[in-house]
């Protein structure tokens, strides 16, 4: 995974970059005539795209992506994928309020709705293919949007994850016909997207700021330069631990070299000095504060017998920080940087049952949580 | 936008392709009915969206299109080769080669919007309403664009900083090929002489208030971006 081991440009406050451009399908031959955006389609009608898509990514990313069929996946195997950051909660989810017949039997509907008794949810035919071993490229099938093509890259590295993205673009243009159009470009199912269809997004996380006070101050600036401020896993997520993702708004009207310039060059760098400047004057004027924070933090995590992940994730943050800035150290300034990254990952709900090879309720995750950890953390 | 004849306001578009040259006329109601062209049957003013596409797509070297319903086009030559029609993301537009193509539409955005089979401003591929749009937050089809452009402008344009058009990357395959089928592609995706046009005044405009505001290096990425451009084959309808 792109961001575990902390390398990458100004990795201290970005922990990873992302690019993502949507897309979606024309009949081909018919004089670019659409096929209908996912949300409107019938079942079968996915089902077609799926197929003919998923054919065509693996002919052209042959040997380099594997693939998911994700409505015949473990419900566990879907929430693995989002925390890995490869699909959407969306995505995962499925579609919502799909059309049950009326014929359906009570199991059919239990099974519509919460997945069956295996945790299969049989509905909304809708997949993923991505790269590996290092799953930077991600492409979604039947999301909003009959393709969302996404790479990542750790650090601010936003031209490179850009230039992948246009790369894999480009090849699977060659085997499918895209829906565009002169005025708005491509045509995405939200109009919000239309144009490039192309999203640019970073991960930061902000633990001097939110510890100044100043990140509602940030997330406001942002906000009034068009930026959207998300949370961990995207759109409608909470910023747990500290991270923000910060993306462009606008995709149409402005070449993708400039949304790229305009977020690189221009906003970010600022942004990220922002936030070295809280931590250097925590540092400066408040430095039992933030030392005692830190501590508490790896206290906690050292010690507790029952964490939530959201405990957990804001005690990593503040150790993570207290890494930063070498007011602790464990085993090594790199190791410690990827330890705590790692745990980042290893203390979300899917991945800790992954570790302890069972279904955990959500009692038993928090004490397997803490065991976890404390296992990790170790001395 | 004004009559070409006459100082009012124009609503009958028509464009013309005849052995890859473009020819336009914009007119109000009162010229066009001087010149003899049709505005168009119902009381909107507007054929159906869809009768045009059934007109246009099909097989090449199949008989010319049906005539409309209403009055009467003037005779029209062969055509020299029969290609797909250059189809704007528009109300109004669609365009016949070497055929006099008749397009109607009101250009003012009332709220009677374009064309559909069904209730006004229903896109004619799936179905949906602008209303249906506004609560489901999402499109239908490709073709809602062009089924709902009246109502879906201002709306883009608010959600995008103002902007008006797609300035950035053209689907790559475009370029590349000496086919008639690639470009006649090219031709139908670029747009008109218009749209090209449009696109380069645009990136002009963003980079003179770069370089105004000194922003040399966001300046010499849309100078990137215009030199692209100057690359790309113009529409069918005439060079750069």
């Amino acid at each position: 995974m792109p961001w575990l081991a902390g390398t990458g440009v100004d990795a201290d406050v970005v922990m990873s970059s992302r690019v993502r451009l949507a897309r979606n399908l024309v009949v081909p031959g018919r004089g670019g005539e659409g096929l209908k955006f996912p949300a409107r389609s019938s079942r079968e009608e996915r089902a077609e795209v799926l197929a003919l898509v998923k054919a065509r990514i693996l002919e052209a990313l042959a040997g380099q992506v594997t693939w998911v069929d994700l409505h015949q996946a473990k419900v566990t195997d879907r929430h693995l994928l989002v925390e890995r950051h490869l699909i959407s909660k969306q995505h995962a989810r499925g579609r919502a309020g799909e059309v049950i017949p009326e014929s359906a039997t009570p199991a059919a509907m239990a099974a519509a709705l919460h997945g069956d008794s295996a945790g299969r949810s049989e509905l909304d035919p809708r997949g993923v293919a991505f790269s590996v071993p290092d799953e930077r490229l991600s492409i979604m099938v039947n999301e909003e949007d009959h393709l969302r093509i996404q790479h990542v890259d750790p650090g601010l590295s936003l031209a490179e994850a850009w230039r992948e993205a246009d790369r894999v673009d480009d090849l699977l243009e060659d085997a499918l016909d895209f829906a565009y159009a002169p005025r708005f470009g491509y045509l995405t199912a939200c109009p919000t997207n239309c144009g490039s269809g192309l999203r640019m997004s970073v991960m930061l996380h902000l633990p001097g700021l939110k510890l100044t006070g100043d990140i509602d101050k940030v997330k406001r600036a942002a906000t009034d330069m068009n930026l959207a401020v998300r949370g961990f896993y995207g759109e409608g997520s909470d910023a747990i631990g500290d991270f923000y993702q910060l993306s462009n708004q606008t995709t149409l009207g402005k070449p993708e070299r400039v949304i790229l310039h305009e977020l690189a060059q221009e906003i970010l760098p600022q942004v990220i000095e922002y936030e070295r400047l809280a931590r250097r004057t925590l540092m400066a004027k408040r430095r039992s504060a933030l030392e005692d924070q830190v501590f508490r933090a790896l206290g906690t995590l050292t010690h507790a017998r029952l964490i939530s992940t959201e405990e957990a994730m804001g005690a990593l943050s503040l150790v993570r920080l207290g890494v930063m800035l070498d007011l602790v150290r464990l085993r090594g300034r790199e190791e410690d940087h990827r330890l705590v990254n790692h745990l980042m990952l290893l203390v979300q709900p899917a991945h800790l049952q992954r570790i302890a090879q069972r279904e955990l309720d959500q009692d038993q995750r928090r004490t397997v949580r803490a065991e976890m950890i404390r296992t990790r953390l170790g001395k | 936008m004004k009559c070409d004849q006459c100082d009012k306001e124009a609503t009958v578009h028509e464009v013309t392709i005849v052995n890859g040259v473009a020819l336009e006329r914009h007119l109000c109601e009162g010229c066009a009915q001087a010149q003899g062209l049709a505005t168009g049957p119902g009381p909107t003013g507007t054929i159906p969206l869809e009768e045009f596409l059934k007109q246009f797509v099909m097989p090449a070297a199949s008989a010319p299109p049906p005539e409309p319903e209403e009055p009467e086009e003037p005779a029209m030559p062969p055509p020299p080769t029969i290609t797909p029609p250059v189809i704007k993301a528009g109300p109004a537009v669609v365009v016949g080669v070497g055929v006099p193509a008749v397009v109607i539409a009101p250009s003012a955005p009332t709220g009677g919007a374009p064309t559909g089979g069904g209730p006004i401003g229903a896109c004619p591929s799936c179905g949906m309403t602008f209303e249906e749009f506004r609560q489901k937050g999402v499109l239908g089809c490709a073709h809602c664009y062009a089924a709902m452009e009246a109502q879906l402008g201002p709306l883009i344009e608010r959600a995008h900083e103002g902007a008006t058009h797609h300035v950035g990357k053209v689907p790559r395959r475009l370029l590349k090929g000496e086919t008639t089928a690639a470009a006649e592609r090219a031709a139908r995706l670029l747009g008109t002489m218009k749209d090209h046009q449009e696109r380069i005044r645009l990136l002009r405009k963003q980079l003179a208030e770069a370089v105004g505001a000194e922003q040399y290096e966001r300046a010499a990425a849309i100078r990137d971006e215009l030199r692209r451009f100057g690359e790309l084959p113009g529409p069918t309808a005439g060079k750069n």
